[in-house]
C-alpha cells in the first residue's frame, strides 16, 4: 500500500526523537549524526527497528542535516543511500505487523534566508533539491520536512520536493510557546501557504511538550483541509544529577496524543525525548480510536509570513502601490526610490489596509526583475499579505515564487491565453486568484454576460485542480458618468456571482466615479451598495477617510463587528490620523530672531509642521530660495549644534526628517510646476558584502540627501562587483562604504581594491563601528567618516572638485 | 558535567532608559521631544520581543577556548564554564528596517532599544544562573564573548555547534559570522569556588582595542 492511500482511512503512527537516542548511543556532541549512517549503521538500524517494533508506520531516516552545506556531493550521496537502506532494513527485520514506510527526513539548514539572513532563496531550493533527488534515487516512500522555523525556508524545501519528485510530502514546523514560528508565522499562515503548495499533510513538532502544543494543534485542525500531524517533545529536559530526563513520562504522553487524535489529528509521534517506549505507549493507548475524517474547511484566505487574512468578512486591499495616474509614484519607480514606495505601503497599513496591491508596471520598467524585487523589499518591512498585480506572466511567476506566504494574484480573465498562463502558476505556487469578467469579446454590457464568463473561468480553473475557494471574481466597476446603468449592472453581476457561483468577489471601487467631481462621495456610496450586494474585497485608497467610514459603519450595521469594537477603534484611533498636525504654523515661536516657521520646524525636528510650513513658504518663495535660504541654514544650525555636542544624534536625525518632509513638498511642487531639483552630485552608498548592519549607512544617507546629494543606496551585504558596476553605471564620483564588524572589514578592503582598479577616479569614504582613521587609510580609503556629520563634511569638501560638469 | 543544551525564556526585563539613550549616541540628557519619541518607540515595540537563551555547561578540559588570553584571564581558577546564546528575536530587526524607510530617528532608537534589550536579557540570565550555582558554592565571573579582546570572533562557529542555536532559539550565523536576529549575544561565564571577585573591568572596555570609542568606559 502507498502512504497516500494508507493515510486516507488510518491513523498514521510516526517515530520519536531519534536524536535523543543517538546521544544515548554515544554520539559525541559536535559530531554530525548523519555520518553514523555509514560508520555506525547497526546502531542506526537498531534505533529505527525499535520504533518499527513499537508500532511506528513511518520512520524518518537519519538525515536531518544531510545537505550540501554540510557534506560534499559524494559524501551526501553515500549518506542518503545508507540512511534509506538502514531504515528499510530496520522495517524488514522488525517484528511489527503494521504497514511500514520510510520517510526521507529533511530539517532546516540552520541558515536564515534573505533579507534578514545571508542565504538566498534559490540557493536554498537548490540545497534541498539535491537531498530530495538522492532520496528519490534510493527509494524513500515519502519526504518528511520537519522542525522548520521559518516560512520562507519551508517554502523552498517544499518547492524542491515538488520540482524533483512525485513523492508525498509531510511538513512539520516548530512553533514556540507563543504559538508562532521563530520568524513570526502563526499556524493559520502556515496552513494557507502549505496547502497552496500542495502538501499531503502538515503539522507541528519539537520546541515544546504536548500540553503547550494544544493551542497550535487546535488552530491547525480548525484551518487545515489536509491531514494534521503532531510530534511533541516529551516535555522539558530536567537536569537530574549527572543525567537529563524529560518531565513527561510515556503514559502521560500517550494520553495527550489520544486527546489530539480525538480532536482530529491523523498522524502522531514524538520528538525530543520520546523513546520507542513512548511510541509503544501511544499505540497501545490509542488502539480503539477511530480516525476522524479530514474535511475541506472551505476557507478563502491569503497569507503573509506572519498571519492569514480570510475573506469571511469584507477585506480592504490598498491600491496605492501602482503608478497609474500618479506622477510622483512614476518618478519614484524610475529613480528606483524604494524608500518612497515602501513608505506608501507603510502608510496604507497604518490606515488599516488588510492586503496591499503591488503593481510596478511602466513601459521603462523590467517587471520580471523589478516586481519580485519590490515584493521582497515590501515583505522585509510590511507583514500584510500582498496582491501580485501584473499582466506579465513571467513577472507573475517570479514574484509568486519568491513570495513569502500565499499571495493574492491579480489577475486572470476569461481569455484562453490568460487562463492557460495564470492557472498553472496558481496550481504550483498556491494563491487566491482574482478573475476579471472579460474575455476575447471584451466586457459584457449585461450582468448575465459577466456571470457567464465567471462560470467559464471557474470551470476552467477546476480542470487545473484549483478550487472555487481560491478564486475571487471581479465583475468590473465601470464609469457611471459614461453609462448611467454601469453601477447597477456591476451590482447585479456581483449579487448573482456570489449567490449562483458561491465564490467571493472584489471590485476596484473607485473606477465608478471617473470623470466626476468630488469622487469620494460617489465612491463611498457605491462601496456601501457593493458591500450590501455581496462584495468580499475592495481595492481602494485607504487614505480616503470616506471609504473607511463607509466600511466600518457597514460592518457595525450588518452585525459583523462585535460590540462595534472595530468601528470605535477606527473612530478614535485611525480617523485622527487623517487630519494633519493640529499645531498651526504660527503657533510655533521662533527660537531666535529672524528664524522662520520652516526653520523653526526643522530645528525642532517637527515633521508635519515642516511639511505645512514649507507648503506655506512655497506660496511666496521659489523652490530654490526655499532650499537655500530656509532649509539649508536650518540644517546648518542643527549640524553645528551636533558637532559642538549641544545636540545629539537622535535630535540631528529628527531635524533631518523634518527637512526631508519639507523636501518632499518641494519635490511635489516641482512636479506640478515642471521645475527640477538641483542635486550636488551622486554618491553610491553600500554596506559591504557579508555585513547586514545598515543603520549607520542609513543615517549617513539621510544626512547626505538633506544636504542635496543624490544618494544611490545599494543596501546591505553588497558584493564588490555590484558596487563597482553601479558606480560605473551612475558615474558617481564618490562612494561611501560601511562595515560594522572586524570580519567584514576585509570585504571593505576588497571593495576598495576593486574600485581602485576599475574606477580609478572615484573617491572613497568609509565608516563603521570598528574602523579607525588609521585603519581607513591603511585599506586605501580617501576619507573616514567618524559619524554622519563628518561624512557630510567630507562630501561637501569634495563635491565642487568632483562634480565639475 | 551535563552536555544537554537547555532553553530558558524570560519575562521582559525593565527598560533602562539611560542605557538606551547612551546606545542612541545621546550622552547628555534628553530633551522633551526626544523623550516623547522614545516613549512612542518603547510603546510600539514592547510586545514584539521574545527573550530566549540556550546554554550548557562546558568542562575546563575541553579545548573550546583555545589559547586566548582574554579567555584565560576570565576563566582563571574556574571549575567549569557555562556558554550561552541569547536573542530577543527577529521582530526588532523588522521594526528597525521598517523605520529606516520612514523615520531614521525612530530606526536609531529601535536600534538602541534592541541593544539595551539584549544586554538586559544577558544580565537577567547571568544573574539567574549565578543564583543557581551559588547554592552549590560556585561563583560567577565576568562574562565574555567572541570578539572581546583576543577571543576571536571565529569562535562563533563553535558556540553555534555546541549550542544548536538555530533549533533551540532560532538564532543563525551568516558566512561572515554575523548573527541573525542581530540583537543576540553569545558568551561564556566562568564559575569558581573563590567567592572574592578579582579586579575586573565591569564593562569589558579595558579589553577592547578601540580606544576612540565614544561609549568607552574605563
Amino acid at each position: 500500500m502507498k502512504i497516500r492511500e494508507f493515510l486516507q482511512n488510518h491513523i498514521v503512527y510516526l517515530d520519536g526523537g531519534t536524536g535523543t537516542l543517538l546521544q544515548e548511543a554515544g554520539l559525541p556532541l559536535g559530531e554530525l549524526p548523519e555520518r553514523w549512517n555509514l560508520s555506525h549503521a547497526e546502531e542506526i538500524r537498531k534505533i529505527h527497528r525499535a520504533y518499527y517494533n513499537a508500532g511506528s508506520n513511518v520512520v524518518c531516516t537519519n538525515t536531518f542535516g544531510a545537505n550540501r552545506l554540510k557534506f560534499s556531493a559524494s559524501e551526501l550521496d553515500g549518506i542518503i543511500r545508507a540512511a534509506v537502506e538502514n531504515a528499510r532494513e530496520a522495517g524488514n527485520s522488525s517484528n511489527g505487523k503494521q504497514e511500514k514506510f520510510v520517510a526521507l527526513d529533511i530539517g532546516p539548514t540552520g541558515k536564515l534566508l534573505k533579507p534578514y539572513g545571508d542565504f538566498d532563496f534559490e540557493e536554498a531550493v537548490k540545497v534541498f533539491a539535491e537531498t530530495v533527488k538522492l532520496g528519490v534515487k534510493y527509494g524513500a516512500d515519502l519526504v518528511f520536512i520537519e522542525t522548520m522555523s521559518d516560512s520562507l525556508e519551508t517554502k523552498a524545501a517544499v518547492l524542491a520536493v515538488k520540482e524533483n519528485s512525485d513523492l508525498p510530502v509531510f511538513v512539520s514546523c516548530a512553533y514556540g510557546a507563543d504559538g508562532k514560528l521563530m520568524t513570526g508565522a502563526n499556524p493559520a499562515a502556515m496552513v494557507a501557504m502549505l496547502e497552496g503548495l500542495g502538501v499531503d499533510a502538515l503539522g507541528v513538532n519539537c520546541s515544546v511538550g504536548p500540553a503547550q502544543m494544544r493551542g497550535v494543534v487546535k488552530e491547525l485542525l480548525e484551518k487545515a483541509s489536509v491531514p494534521v500531524l503532531v510530534k511533541p517533545n516529551a516535555g522539558l529536559p530536567i537536569a537530574d544529577g549527572d543525567t537529563t530526563r524529560y518531565d513527561i513520562d510515556e503514559n502521560a504522553f500517550a494520553e495527550y496524543i489520544a486527546e489530539f487524535l480525538k480532536q482530529g489529528a491523523r498522524l502522531v509521534g514524538g520528538c525530543c525525548g520520546t523513546t520507542p517506549a513512548y511510541i509503544a505507549a501511544v499505540v497501545e493507548a490509542t488502539k480503539g480510536i477511530q480516525p476522524l475524517p479530514v474535511t475541506d474547511k472551505n476557507i478563502t484566505c491569503v497569507s503573509s509570513y506572519t498571519h492569514a487574512v480570510e475573506f469571511s468578512k469584507p477585506v480592504l486591499i490598498g491600491e496605492r502601490i501602482n503608478p497609474t495616474g500618479k506622477k510622483r509614484f512614476k518618478q519614484a519607480l524610475i529613480e528606483r526610490d524604494t524608500g518612497y514606495i515602501l513608505g506608501e505601503g507603510i502608510a496604507q497599513q497604518e490606515k488599516g489596509a488588510h492586503i496591499l496591491d503591488v503593481n510596478v508596471g511602466l513601459p521603462d520598467i523590467d517587471e520580471k526583475t523589478e516586481l519580485p524585487r519590490y515584493i521582497e523589499e515590501l515583505q522585509a518591512v510590511i507583514d500584510l499579505p500582498l496582491q501580485i498585480d501584473t499582466s506579465d506572466p513571467a513577472a507573475m511567476e517570479r514574484a509568486m515564487r519568491r513570495y513569502n506566504g500565499k499571495p493574492l494574484v491579480n489577475s486572470v480573465n476569461g481569455k484562453r491565453e490568460s487562463m492557460s498562463a495564470v492557472f498553472p502558476l496558481v496550481k504550483k505556487y498556491g494563491g487566491v486568484v482574482v478573475a476579471l469578467t472579460l474575455d476575447e469579446k471584451g466586457i459584457p454590457d449585461t450582468a448575465d454576460g459577466r456571470v457567464e464568463i465567471a462560470k467559464k473561468i471557474v470551470a476552467e480553473a477546476e480542470k487545473y485542480g484549483i478550487s472555487k475557494k481560491d478564486m475571487i471574481v471581479d465583475p468590473l466597476a465601470m464609469t457611471v458618468s459614461a453609462d448611467p446603468n454601469a453601477a447597477r449592472t456591476t451590482l447585479q453581476a456581483l449579487r448573482e456571482i456570489k449567490t449562483q457561483l458561491g465564490v467571493h468577489t472584489s471590485l476596484g471601487v473607485s473606477n465608478v466615479s471617473f470623470g466626476l467631481p468630488v469622487r469620494e462621495v460617489v465612491n463611498a456610496a457605491f462601496f456601501a451598495l457593493a458591500l450590501e450586494n455581496g462584495l468580499s474585497a475592495a481595492i481602494l485608497n485607504p487614505n480616503s477617510a470616506e471609504m473607511l467610514k463607509t466600511y466600518y459603519a457597514y460592518l457595525a450595521l450588518t452585525a459583523q463587528d462585535e460590540n462595534c469594537a472595530e468601528y470605535i477603534r477606527f473612530a478614535t484611533e485611525t480617523l485622527p490620523k487623517f487630519t494633519p498636525a493640529t499645531t498651526a504654523v504660527s503657533s510655533v515661536s521662533p527660537q531666535t530672531q529672524g528664524e522662520t516657521p520652516l526653520q523653526t520646524a526643522i530645528v525642532k525636528g517637527l515633521k508635519e509642521l515642516a511639511s505645512s510650513a514649507c507648503e506655506e513658504t512655497l506660496k511666496t518663495s521659489s523652490a530654490l530660495d526655499t532650499v537655500e535660504k530656509e532649509i539649508v541654514p536650518a540644517l546648518d544650525l542643527v549640524g553645528k549644534a551636533y558637532e559642538e555636542k549641544r545636540a545629539y544624534l537622535p535630535q540631528l536625525l529628527m531635524s533631518a526628517e523634518a527637512a526631508k518632509a519639507a523636501f518632499e513638498k518641494i519635490r511635489l511642487h516641482l512636479l506640478k510646476t515642471g521645475g527640477k531639483t538641483e542635486k550636488k552630485c551622486k554618491i553610491v552608498l553600500a554596506t559591504v558584502k557579508g555585513d547586514i548592519h545598515d543603520i549607520g549607512k542609513n543615517i549617513v544617507g539621510t544626512l547626505l540627501e538633506n544636504y542635496g546629494f543624490e544618494v544611490i543606496d545599494l543596501g546591505r551585504d553588497v558584493a564588490p562587483e555590484t558596487i563597482v558596476e553601479k558606480t560605473q553605471e551612475t558615474g558617481a564620483p564618490l562612494v561611501g562604504l560601511s562595515a560594522l564588524m572586524t570580519t567584514t572589514v576585509p570585504s571593505m578592503a576588497e571593495t576598495i581594491a576593486l574600485l581602485r582598479a576599475r574606477v580609478p577616479s572615484v573617491k572613497i569614504l568609509v565608516g563603521g563601528a570598528v574602523l579607525t582613521e588609521e585603519y581607513a587609510k591603511k585599506i586605501g580609503a580617501d576619507g573616514y567618516g567618524k559619524d554622519g556629520m563628518a561624512s557630510v563634511r567630507f562630501a561637501e569638501s569634495l563635491y565642487k572638485d568632483l562634480c565639475k560638469k | 558535567m551535563l552536555d544537554t543544551v537547555f532553553v530558558k525564556t524570560y519575562p521582559a526585563p525593565p527598560f533602562n532608559i539611560r542605557e538606551i539613550l547612551r546606545y542612541a549616541g545621546c550622552l547628555g540628557s534628553a530633551d522633551e521631544r526626544l523623550n516623547t519619541l522614545l516613549g512612542e518607540c518603547i510603546a510600539e515595540c514592547e510586545e514584539v520581543f521574545s527573550y530566549r537563551v540556550c546554554y550548557r555547561e562546558l568542562a575546563p578540559d575541553e579545548n573550546f577556548f583555545g589559547d586566548s588570553q582574554t579567555a584565560k584571564k576570565r576563566l582563571d581558577g574556574c571549575e567549569f564554564s557555562v556558554i550561552f546564546a541569547a536573542t530577543v528575536g527577529l521582530s526588532i530587526d523588522r521594526l528597525i528596517a521598517r523605520y529606516a524607510e520612514v523615520s531614521t530617528a525612530k530606526a536609531l532608537l529601535f536600534q538602541a532599544i534592541g541593544a539595551e534589550r539584549i544586554e538586559s536579557l544577558c544580565n537577567a540570565f547571568c544573574a539567574d544562573i549565578a543564583g543557581e550555582y551559588e547554592k552549590r558554592g560556585l561563583y560567577a565571573r565576568q562574562r565574555f564573548s567572541p570578539g572581546y579582546g583576543d577571543f576571536p570572533l571565529e569562535k562563533q562557529t563553535e558556540f553555534f555547534r555546541a549550542l544548536d542555536c538555530p533549533r533551540k532559539i532560532g538564532l543563525t550565523l551568516s558566512d561572515s559570522l554575523l548573527m541573525s536576529p542581530t540583537k543576540s549575544v553569545t558568551a561564556a561565564v566562568g564559575f569558581t569556588r573563590a567567592s572574592e571577585k578579582p579586579q575586573e573591568c565591569e564593562t569589558g572596555c579595558a579589553d577592547c582595542e578601540k580606544a576612540d570609542c565614544a561609549l568607552r568606559i574605563v
